[in-house]
């Protein structure tokens, strides 16, 4: 069966193809894989592989288009996804500057790690010499965020980043935020949370690629919404971004139970809804838009019920 | 005059006549600019003030720290790849430090059990500085950030581990090392320390007795630069894949440092002492933890008997690594294992614990069977055999204090040191001790020697530099095969594994120096012809070889040389300690022409008496 | 084949989407489904209240879906993001918060209790795909379709636990028992950008670009998605986008119920084609 893989030989991408008996690999990794066909057919197909036990994140590749980490991919697992295939195409990471065939550049994302600071600062009452104090609960709490071994994988699929990552940071970058933010001995959030806000927190798609390509089931898509909740609490409001997710908090809670799209657009935008004028006339030609619900849409039965449930239930949160 | 440069002048400073890599404000920056000036010599090489080859916890460390001691100067992290892909990432039980002084425990009963568990080459005042610095370290790192699993009263949470007669190995869940080199990581990012990466380590110059740097290759770009520096820090790990792959570290731990600073005129001290881990898979020699005996699993020969009755029969299962691992190799010796050559292996079963508690409390085992082997563990047992684990010996510490080596700039840390703490054999828990606490004190010495030290001419560097560029032009042109090169590879770890593993004799270790003789010769006329520069890992395959040629040669002298049996060197025909003819370091050392020679220094006997090992 | 369902229309069939509504409406009783919409359903947060305050949209969907066992129906929804808000908070609640969250829904005397499984219209037709094929009156069979997953019908898979997520094939499986044919298309699983369409403009402008073009040149008819709001990116944004990237480009972007309705011979107005802002009036 046949490897097409995407090289890079530092001047110019290609393809190239190899090709292995199917019974050589079934029972290998994709690593296993990659492994082979270097030392037995290509010297000079590049990769990076460290642990091969899926701890140090070095091995990430895409297969078809799909990131994964190599080490932990089983050829058979793989045919199976696939639908026993004859052929795999074998890509770098995307969203990463390539350096040569599969193996790509970590600086920038290392400088966005930066950026959010990601080493705790803790509070006040902790010091070097006596430690912290921490409860088991807190540290579960946080524990999974630190399984991330920074292999890439979140990265490679992420819509906004393959469309723009001027003003983004990789889905990594913002579970590192997210676990510093969220540790019990961190003396502000803020230091973390704030730097994520201003390099596109509100930017995420929500296309949940990060979730689903994480190879230890970290979800950096709740993390951002982790996040977004906190900074909305602590009072960064301003904003496209939080007016946007408040609109529809405030039409469930407050209004009528449903989404109110004028009011959404009205309130997410205000003023500059006008520069949106193309498209509300664009709906209302089509008969989509009803220009009087922006005096509020019918209210849903029951919803004085929904609003003592949700009443409650912040009740019990603030014990 | 003494210069101090700060960050903005190093990379006004950073020169070389090659691409320029690319560069980022702020922490994580390239140490080259496409600009060729000038600094306060009249060589035109780049440099810096501390220069730190390796990105494990001790690398990390040892960042942060000489640039907290001093600030003003320029702190530069050299990685193989990218900073987190270390074998500090794969340590998994805990790392040792005594915080609970409640029951008993203290910082000298921990230096004793090390000690101990070190069969008595252990340096002992070194060691119980080292227990009272890892002590200190835990709580430090909790300050850093580290998550770890909690106690009741919401204090860091240990776990008993091999050779320690208290609880003192601290954990975080079942992944400690990679949380520790994380933790290290945020902490170097955060602090601002720079990066390069995708640069290997190709040698050390030292001129007039002093260090001047380092011999660098931009895997990237293939270009070959010296870089001066008035401290080196070679952080760079262990060196078990000399047995290629039956062992546990990474293909990036390939020794690169130790190697280096062999060929710098520094002893590689204790070369024989490597540590054997009883359970690694068998197609990889990956560790299986020693929680799946801990938990209650059974080994098993191909006559399906418990074979540790015979070997340790009150343990059992649980008996200390060394012994476990001998009677494994024994049975296999003795044709009452499975499989033959390499990939002999007896069995590891948990069967009988259930498929309920082998999800809750052994998923990471069972991941690992399916990975490699295709088995579950819940139908199944798992096959497994003795792996290399740990490297005790290593680059000569002449002060525990300063982790400075006899050359002047020279510093070390992490595994790729040896003191030695370690001693014949490492206990569980302080390999990551290890890392956290040598990292700091080579940081905070490296810094302190460069804030008084100058730059050098750099001279032996460039003849370094030029001879690796020669030789580079030579590997990588002509006519030849990187099959021959992998076979090299496999056959060098085939003859480790069967000459110098896990039981040694006379005859086997002669043999062996004659293979390596021979695997040498045919190295030295290695070609892999592959003319692209840009990212050429053929080359750095060869430069990795090349080490574990020359780390395996050290190794298989201080094995002949030593005749008695301590600690993970078991010698068959010397099958007793002899305390009174070796007591003391193996030190192999490269003269002027290249030849390795053996040598001897004293152990540091104080406060513990010498006596028999017993469990 | 489940013939009754607790319906789930979600907020923008009711106004933006009113031709899915349309659809659904004229579609069900020839498949033979009768869809009962749920009384009072709520929004389900749209991925977006959850960035608020997550504890409350979970409260409200807990509602949802209890107000769909009360029916003692299955709960089935046309909008993917429905989809995967409903499907979470019922793997959150079956996985423990079940307990507390009913100690809030009791004031309004609800009680959650996990008898109704979520499905969507996809999900459904897809299982049931030979039943669908021997109801088509109108064989698709010169229509070329470009088949948009969008991602919340696929991601995360172990959430949806229904298929795979990067090789998914439940709306290849329909679109052929409608006779249509599928043509490959580059972007089927890319992200059409509607929940971010506010605060990152560009970006998704130029991804909504990408996917028509991508469309385009696989010489696709029209584009079919299973979700409303992908069908409003694609559709209602489709000339802005265009303009941005300054392609010339236009596809008809319909909904799957609407190219249902097609192959059951149902007349366009009925399944409200002329609502969709590109021209899909050559699709009927």
């Amino acid at each position: 069966m046949k490897f097409i893989i995407d090289r890079f030989d530092g001047k110019k991408s290609y393809e190239q193809t190899y090709t292995v008996e199917k019974k050589d690999i079934e029972a290998l990794t994709l690593l296993g894989v990659l492994l082979l066909i270097k030392q037995k057919q290509d010297v000079t197909l590049n990769f990076t592989a460290s642990c091969r036990c899926a701890i140090c994140g070095a091995c990430g590749v895409r297969v078809n288009g799909h990131a994964y980490i190599a080490c932990d991919s089983k050829m058979t697992e793989l045919f199976e996804e696939y639908g026993e295939a004859d052929a795999f195409r074998i890509s770098p990471l995307a969203n990463f500057k390539v350096i040569s065939d599969l193996v790509v550049d970590w600086e920038p994302a290392m400088e966005n790690l930066r950026k959010i600071k990601p080493a705790l600062v803790a509070k006040a009452e902790f010091s070097e010499k006596e430690g912290c104090r921490q409860n088991q609960e807190e540290f579960d709490r946080i524990i999974k965020q630190w399984d991330c071994i920074l292999c890439g994988c979140c990265a490679s699929e992420c819509n906004k980043l393959t469309a723009d990552h001027a003003d983004y940071m990789e889905p990594f970058v913002f579970t590192h935020a997210w676990r510093a933010a969220n540790d019990s001995r961190s003396k502000d959030p803020m230091i973390h949370a704030k730097p994520a806000v201003t390099n596109g927190l509100w930017n995420c798609v929500h296309c949940q690629e990060c979730a689903n390509r994480c190879p230890k089931g970290i979800s950096s898509a709740d993390d951002i919404a982790g996040l977004r909740a906190m900074v909305l609490k602590k009072g960064l409001n301003s904003g496209v971004g939080p007016a946007h997710a408040k609109s529809f908090y405030t039409d469930l809670v407050e209004d009528s139970g449903r989404l109110n799209e004028i009011r959404l657009a009205l309130r997410t935008e205000g003023v500059s809804t006008a520069l949106r004028a193309g498209t509300a006339i664009t709906l209302m030609r089509a008969g989509k838009m009803n220009p009087l619900e922006v005096f509020g849409g019918h209210t849903i039965e029951g919803h004085k019920d929904l609003v003592k449930m949700i009443e409650a239930a912040k009740a019990a949160t603030k014990e | 005059m003494t210069e101090q440069f700060t960050r903005r002048e190093f990379l006004q400073s950073a020169c070389i006549t090659m691409g320029a890599l690319m560069v980022s404000t702020g922490g994580v920056e390239s140490a080259y600019a496409a600009s060729t000036t000038t600094a306060t010599s009249d060589t035109k090489m780049p440099s810096c003030d501390i220069l730190i080859i390796g990105s494990g916890g001790a690398g990390l460390r040892a960042a942060v720290a000489a640039m907290k001691k001093n600030p003003k100067l320029s702190v530069v992290v050299v990685s193989k790849t990218m900073p987190s892909r270390s074998a500090t990432t794969m340590a998994e039980g805990g790392i040792n430090g005594v915080i609970d002084f409640s029951k008993g425990d203290s910082y000298e009963l921990h230096a004793y059990d090390t000690v101990k568990g070190g069969d008595f080459l252990v340096d002992q005042d070194s060691s119980i500085k080292f227990c009272k610095a890892a002590g200190e370290a835990i709580n430090e790192l909790d300050y850093l950030g580290m998550p770890f699993s909690r106690t009741k009263e919401g204090k860091v949470k240990a776990r008993p581990f091999g050779g320690a007669s208290k609880v003192r190995c601290n954990f975080s869940s079942d992944k400690t090392g990679h949380i520790v080199a994380h933790t290290c990581l945020d902490d170097a990012i955060s602090s601002g320390v720079k990066f390069l990466m995708d640069h290997e380590l190709l040698d050390i110059g030292v001129d007039n007795g002093n260090c001047e740097g380092a011999v660098l290759r931009n895997i990237r770009t293939g270009d070959i630069a010296p870089v001066r520096a008035k401290s080196v820090i070679l952080a760079t790990g262990g060196y078990t894949r000399i047995f290629w792959n039956r062992t546990s570290t990474p293909y990036i731990s390939t020794g690169d440092g130790v190697a280096a600073a062999l060929r710098a005129g520094v002893a590689f001290k204790d070369p024989e002492m490597v540590q054997f881990h009883p359970t690694g898979v068998v197609h990889g020699g990956t560790l299986i933890t020693e929680a799946a005996r801990g938990e209650g699993g059974y080994l098993l020969n191909n006559l399906g008997e418990r074979f540790m009755k015979r070997y340790a029969p009150s343990k059992m299962e649980l008996g200390p690594r060394d012994i476990v691992a001998r009677a494994i190799e024994t049975e296999i010796r003795e044709g009452r294992a499975f499989g033959h050559g390499l990939e002999a292996y007896v069995l590891l079963d948990v069967r009988h614990l259930g498929k309920e508690k082998i999800i809750k409390d052994l998923p990471q085992i069972r991941h690992v069977g399916k990975l490699f082997e295709n088995i579950d563990l819940v139908d199944q047992p798992m096959i497994i055999r003795p792996t290399a684990h740990y490297s005790m010996g290593g680059i000569d510490v002449a002060k525990f204090d300063d982790m400075s080596t006899p050359v002047p700039g020279l510093f070390t840390a992490g595994e790729a040191s040896c003191v030695s703490i370690h001693g014949a054999n490492r206990l569980g828990g302080n390999s990551l001790s290890d890392a956290v606490v040598t990292g700091k004190i080579a940081g905070d010495g490296a810094a302190a020697y460069a804030s008084k030290a100058d730059f050098s001419a750099g001279k032996r560097l460039h003849d370094l530099a030029s001879q690796w560029n020669s030789r580079f032009k030579e590997v990588t042109s002509g006519s030849g095969d990187a099959k021959q090169m992998y076979a090299i590879r496999e056959e060098l770890g085939a003859q480790n594994w069967d000459n110098m593993g896990i039981f040694r004799t006379q005859s086997k270790l002669t043999s062996l120096g004659g293979s390596l003789e021979e695997l040498q010769a045919r190295y030295n006329a290695l070609r892999i012809p592959n003319p692209n520069p840009v990212y050429n890992t053929a080359f750095t395959e060869y430069v990795e070889l090349g080490n574990l040629l020359l780390l395996s040669q050290a190794a298989c002298l201080a094995a002949s040389e030593r005749k008695e049996s301590r600690g993970a060197h078991t010698r068959e025909d010397f099958a007793k300690r002899d305390d009174a003819n070796f007591l003391k370091h193996s030190m192999v050392t490269m003269n002027a022409s290249g030849k390795l020679q053996m040598g001897w220094k004293d152990v540091e006997i104080t406060q513990f008496k010498v006596e028999e090992r017993k469990y | 084949m489940q013939k009754e369902f607790a319906f789930f229309p979600g907020c923008v069939l009711t106004q933006a989407a009113i031709e899915a509504k349309m659809a659904i409406e004229a579609i069900a009783p020839i498949l033979g489904i009768t869809l009962k919409e749920i009384t009072g359903w709520s929004c389900c947060g749209a991925s977006q209240a959850q960035d608020v305050d997550p504890l409350a949209t979970l409260v409200a969907n807990a509602r949802n879906l209890a107000l769909a066992e009360k029916m003692n129906l299955p709960l089935l929804t046309t909008c993917s993001t429905c989809l995967l808000m409903l499907t979470r908070a019922k793997t959150q609640l079956d996985n423990g918060q079940k307990e507390r969250i009913n100690t809030f829904l009791a004031k309004g005397n609800m009680d959650y209790k996990g008898t109704s499984e979520v499905t969507s219209l996809l999900w459904l037709l897809a299982q049931n795909a030979e039943e669908i094929k021997a109801k088509v009156k109108k064989p698709l069979s010169n229509l070329k379709v470009a088949v948009f997953y969008g991602c919340h019908s696929v991601r995360p898979q172990k959430d949806l636990n229904f298929e795979s997520s990067v090789n998914p094939t439940s709306f290849e499986t329909v679109v052929k028992a409608l006779g249509a044919q599928v043509v490959p298309f580059e972007k089927r699983l890319d992200c059409c950008g509607f929940h971010a369409v506010y605060p990152a403009e560009k970006s998704v402008m130029k991804m909504t670009s990408g996917i028509v073009n991508s469309a385009a040149e696989s010489k696709a008819d029209c584009v079919v998605t299973p979700c409303p709001l992908c069908q409003m990116q694609l559709d209602i944004y489709q000339d802005d986008a265009q303009a941005t990237t300054k392609s010339k480009a236009r596809v008809p972007v319909i909904h799957l119920s609407q190219l249902v309705g097609l192959a059951l011979g149902i007349d366009a107005k009925k399944l409200g084609l002329d609502y969709n802002v590109i021209d899909a009036s050559k699709l009927a």
